[in-house]
């Protein structure tokens, strides 16, 4: 409680209202963008971060991630495509609704909803991170260890259809990770006597490179016609009926069960939004006493793809918070944000910055209202952000990705580093190779190797500790049957 | 008719070529690249990591286990790209085309306009830098309205401006 009011009291300041009001129009501007995903806006704006404070710049960030999720759907109800993954599937009833001339109505249900699912992702947040976190503050090099293995886990569910592509991307980034002075005994690791990698390769340069350059080459190399930027028409007609909040209250049911379900989807690392969206349509669709009109615009079915997709918002922080291990890429180039300002994501978090990640909880809450009234005041700004041709576009997020990398450390050396993990993330696109392990394994890789070094002189040999210590114990059980459960849904989507 | 079927024999032959070769670039040939660098930093690790230590473990045990890993799932990515093709070929069984074939000439156009504006920027700064790359991109994507060469210079240089100024960053 203590620590809840001291994070109470940072919160109050022009400058966190400032960040939180512009990483969610920049987080809608994003989102709503084809193309642009919420991953990229994290990583463009990680750089505007350097100077900032540290609770402003985490909540600019977690505003623009919120934001972003959201700002997906105008575009998937207006032009019938999806500016995030996460909203594909409303898609499904969103653009049904548009074409009937309901466009506002389903615009203000996705806002509406996804508010509330923000909303309740964040109480879930804030109820059981700091549980978790009192569980996890003994744990030992043992458990550490155990931890990132369970954390690479993940690798399985989000490797698609080739497993073995998904541990050779792991694996790369686990090598990354080596790059530098090795922590224990002071040695040097893959320098190549280039002084600036001494202190290794930091993880914005990767993020910059895969996510953003990454972008820009596979646009390029996608793009056959003269023109790369598409024109379409994005309007929503003057004086449509819109949703009043008051009304949500008509589809409490579904609204409690898909953010149940977001939130449940997002706390288990390498799920995702699309797959909480599409688990919560279904059920909502299965539970409808009108089935038939999902699909053809049925605004129960907006309204239960976006309040999921935006409860994973808040769920995917709690294993990040509490145990270090992020659950896909928004959150793992979040991690990579929280460590440039100096709060380490793990077991000690809530013990040495209580306060701060309080203050970031309750930040996320005020980041769903803000959204809300931003979404409702400038939806109609937001639906002509899809007409900006991707030209202009694609300059703008070239010279953030410039800037960015310079600015990690002022240096060019970073900027010819960010193109080369471009083209390593353009050819992992053309080869079909996922890029979540290799961010897995380039943020877990210093925990893996480090807290097993470490392990092993506490075992003395004795290997077997590693399986009879209860939580290292469970963590094992839990990592098997996340490999488990992960196969089972590939063989079983294959027909196996 | 029986042109008809040639042309369809034809185009399943182009379809089997064309993913034969979809099979050859998404599994073999990453194999390849993966077995060649997992091979060469093998071999150059130990000029790499150079230590004396005696313990079990050294800095030097966990990168080569990752590279051991490296070549080991290389090989294994290859030899299931031969197998899908062996099979591919005994079931005579043919699959739709991948995606359309790209354009690497842009491609390679946009991460050399990158690449200069990197050099540029060392000789000038980063405005000059970021204007290059702004108007850059759309030369490269064929744009003549000159109004978006004024809104892009514009835009780039206002951002400049913010970063320096207002969030601070030591940009040249």
């Amino acid at each position: 409680m203590v620590d809840f009011m001291a994070g109470l009291a940072l919160l109050p300041s022009v400058q966190n209202v400032l960040a939180v009001l512009i990483g969610v129009f920049l987080g809608i501007v994003v989102g709503a963008i084809p193309g642009l995903t919420p991953a990229v806006g994290l990583v463009l704006c990680i750089p505007i971060t350097f100077s900032m404070d540290t609770v402003p710049a985490i909540l600019l960030l977690l505003s623009i991630y919120c934001a972003g999720t959201y700002g997906g759907s105008i575009t998937a109800i207006l032009i019938r495509t999806p500016g995030t993954p996460a909203a594909a599937c409303t898609v499904l009833d969103g653009y049904p609704l548009a074409q009937k001339g309901r466009a506002r109505e389903a615009l203000d249900m996705a806002l509406l909803a996804s508010t509330i699912g923000g909303i309740f992702s964040c109480v879930m947040l804030m109820v059981f991170a700091p549980q978790i976190s009192k569980f996890t503050i003994n744990f030992s090099s043992i458990e550490y260890f155990m931890i990132a293995v369970f954390g690479l886990s993940v690798i399985v569910s989000v490797s698609g259809d080739n497993l073995i592509k998904g541990f050779l991307a792991a694996a790369l980034g686990l090598l990354i990770s080596t790059v530098g002075v090795d922590s224990q005994s002071a040695v040097l690791r893959y320098t190549f006597g280039v002084p600036r990698l001494q202190s290794g390769i930091p993880i914005v340069i990767v993020l910059v490179g895969l996510f953003g350059v990454c972008e820009l080459f596979s646009k390029a190399f996608e793009t056959t016609g003269k023109d790369g930027g598409q024109q379409v028409r994005a309007d929503i007609g003057r004086g449509q009926k819109g949703i009043h909040p008051w009304e949500m209250l008509k589809y409490w049911k579904t609204l409690l069960v898909s953010s149940l379900i977001g939130t449940g989807i997002g706390a288990l690392p390498g799920t995702g939004a699309a797959l909480s969206s599409f688990l919560s349509y279904d059920v909502a669709k299965k539970r409808s006493s009108h089935p038939e009109t999902y699909g053809a615009g049925e605004l129960d079915g907006v309204c239960a793809s976006e309040s999921a997709n935006n409860a994973v918002t808040g769920a995917t922080l709690i294993p990040l918070l509490t145990l270090g291990i992020p659950g896909d890429s928004n959150v793992a180039i979040l991690l990579g944000a929280l460590t440039i300002h100096g709060l380490v994501p793990g077991p000690q978090l809530f013990k040495s910055q209580g306060p701060m990640i309080y203050a970031m909880m309750i930040g996320l809450m005020l980041v769903n209202v803000v959204m809300m009234v931003e979404g409702k005041l400038l939806v109609r700004l937001f639906a002509k952000v899809s007409l900006i041709p991707y030209p202009i576009l694609g300059g703008l997020v070239a010279f953030f990705c410039v800037v960015g990398a310079y600015a990690t450390n002022n240096s060019y050396f970073n900027i010819y580093m960010a193109i080369l993990f471009g083209v390593i993330g353009f050819l992992f696109r053309k080869w079909k190779f996922p890029v979540i392990p290799l961010m897995l394994g380039l943020v877990l890789g210093n925990m893996l190797e480090q807290n097993f070094r470490r392990a092993i002189i506490m075992c003395k040999g004795q290997y077997s500790m590693f399986f009879t210590r209860p939580i290292s114990l469970v963590f094992f059980l839990l990592t098997v049957g996340s490999i488990g459960l992960a196969v089972y849904k590939n063989r079983k989507r294959k027909g196996v | 008719m029986s042109s008809g079927s040639a042309e369809n024999g034809s185009g399943f032959e182009m379809r089997g070529v064309q993913s034969m070769k979809d099979k050859l670039s998404k599994n073999i040939l990453p194999g390849i690249v993966f077995l060649v660098f997992g091979i060469v930093m093998y071999c150059l690790t130990p000029g790499q990591i150079q230590t004396d230590e005696t313990s079990a473990f050294t800095a030097r045990t966990f990168p080569c286990l990752i590279l051991g890993i490296i070549m080991l799932c290389s090989v294994l990515l290859i030899l299931q790209g031969v197998a899908g093709l062996l099979k591919e070929r005994k079931e005579q069984r043919e699959e739709t085309a991948a995606e359309g074939r790209g354009n690497p000439v842009l491609f390679l156009e946009v991460l050399a306009l990158m690449a200069a504006a990197a050099l540029l920027g060392r000789v000038t700064s980063l405005l000059v830098s970021g204007i290059l790359i702004g108007t850059g991109f759309l030369v490269l994507y064929r744009d003549k309205k000159p109004l978006h060469y004024v809104i892009e210079i514009a835009v780039i240089a206002a951002a400049y401006f913010l970063f320096k100024s207002v969030f601070g960053l030591d940009l040249p």
